[in-house]
């Protein structure tokens, strides 16, 4: 068949509304992009196609913000929706009454274990002088989380803070991570513990996003994450509405990686 | 390759950007074509936004060699609106319902209507056709129907559904081509 013949036998017409065999598709869709003719033929029918759909609409479409929405709002649906147990009624406990307790516990926990820390240290550094080196960066770092729990403490026991769960995406289920929020302050302590340890040459970004229209604004790199240190604080003046957590190149990137989005939650939830 | 090529292949790779870019250029029409089932402004909003947040969960599954970009998006956007269409909720709501909007909006009296009024465009093109067209384009487009439904519904041969329609568009690409 010429293409002139293709042209007038209204095969194509049936092509671009979809009403063809998978094969013939697949043989047209080569035809179109070795023919000219037919290839302008097919733009403009679905030319004519389009404009008879767009005159059928009635509003403006200049919602893609709401696209994105829904978007952000089924990802972190279909997370929760997940790890959630099929418990039909949740009995409710109000916290605030236990707030003023639980920080008095984790205070001496923390006061135990520091003290429990120290004394080993010590211990090793007067048996083993020629370790004194990396002790001592071991207790800069330990002073460090020392810090941080101090500040996670005060933070956690605030009452302008929120707690939001960012929980695990598809690139990696399993992850949790819990941001503390202190929206007085302008400051957000994270808990990533539930992270997987980054690969060599890659850095975990976080990002407070806003989701009208949905801007990415990096907060920060959890640098020097480990094992050992998983706590990190940023401040963060932003009208945030989710954070999520990117796997980025070392030094971090201007905009996330959609693909190595490991953790993402809203504020709201 | 084309611009929509090229945005289509940035949206597989999930490029927030080309997203934005082909919704700007397909919005307007996937929510005509879903109006023509629903025939209601809020809900076919709703509809439209679903079928782009499936476009940009199942953009992988979009084959080129199946088809055009647009055809892919008519195709779920015509699902989409068939579905809701079928629901309870919906069947409740719509008493006033016509069933072909492209049909009843060509048999309007033109006497009776103003420019500016809604579906007037849609009501200029439609009224270069004869009515066989209008009903044909309606049910190959707007609706789920194969060539032989439509054959069937029209009384007309198989053979005949495809060459009619080349027709009628033609007939119509002309006209529009003289405005």
């Amino acid at each position: 068949m010429t293409s002139k013949e293709l042209i007038a036998s209204g095969e194509l017409e049936l092509y671009v509304a979809g009403l063809l065999s998978e094969e013939r598709n697949a043989e047209l869709a080569q035809l179109i992009q070795d023919d000219e003719d037919i290839r302008q033929e097919v733009e403009a029918i679905e030319q004519i196609v389009m404009r008879l759909a767009a005159e059928a609409s009635v509003s403006d479409t200049e919602d893609f913000n709401e696209v994105l929405k829904k978007i952000v709002k089924q990802r972190v649906g279909k997370v929760q929706s997940d790890e959630t147990e099929p418990t039909p009624k949740k009995k409710v406990i109000p916290l605030t009454p236990y707030i003023g307790w639980a920080a008095a516990a984790i205070f001496l926990m923390f006061f135990v274990y520091q003290y429990q820390t120290t004394t080993e240290v010590q211990t090793i550094l007067t048996s083993n002088i020629e370790q004194k080196e990396k002790l001592e960066e071991q207790i800069e770092s330990q002073i460090q989380n020392t810090i941080l729990k101090e500040e996670l403490l005060k933070t956690v026991a605030s009452i302008n803070t929120k707690k939001i769960n960012l929980a695990g995406q598809e690139i990696s289920p399993d992850s949790n991570v819990s941001v503390f929020w202190n929206t007085e302050k302008d400051k957000i302590i994270i808990d990533a513990s539930q992270l997987p340890e980054a690969p060599d040459s890659m850095v975990y970004q976080v990002w407070s996003l806003t989701l009208s229209p949905l801007t990415p604004t990096s907060i920060g790199l959890l640098d020097n994450y480990s094992n050992q240190n998983t706590l990190f604080s940023f401040d963060n003046p932003n009208a945030s509405e989710a954070f999520g957590i990117t796997l980025e190149p070392n030094g971090g990137s201007e905009t996330p990686n959609l693909e190595q989005l490991y953790v993402l939650g809203t504020t709201d939830s | 390759m084309d611009k929509t090529d090229i945005l289509v292949a940035q949206l597989k790779v999930k490029d927030v950007d080309a997203f934005e870019q082909l919704h700007h250029m397909y919005a307007k029409n996937i929510l005509g074509a879903i109006n023509v089932i629903i025939q209601d402004e809020a809900i076919s909003k709703e509809i439209c936004q679903d079928v782009f947040v499936k476009v940009w969960e199942k953009s992988q599954l979009y084959d080129a060699a199946k088809g055009r970009f647009f055809t892919w998006l008519l195709n779920m956007a015509r699902n989409a609106a068939i579905d809701y269409s079928r629901s309870k909720e919906f069947k409740t709501q719509k008493k006033n319902h016509s069933l072909d909007l492209f049909v009843s909006i060509y048999e309007q009296p033109t006497d009776n209507t103003t420019s500016g009024e809604k579906y007037d465009g849609l009501r200029r093109m439609l009224k270069q056709l004869k009515r066989k067209c209008v009903e044909l384009i309606e049910m190959l487009y707007f609706k789920d129907y194969t060539q032989k439904m439509a054959a069937e519904r029209l009384s007309i041969p198989l053979g005949t559904v495809k060459s009619r329609n080349r027709n009628c568009l033609k007939h119509l690409r002309e006209n529009l081509k003289n405005d």
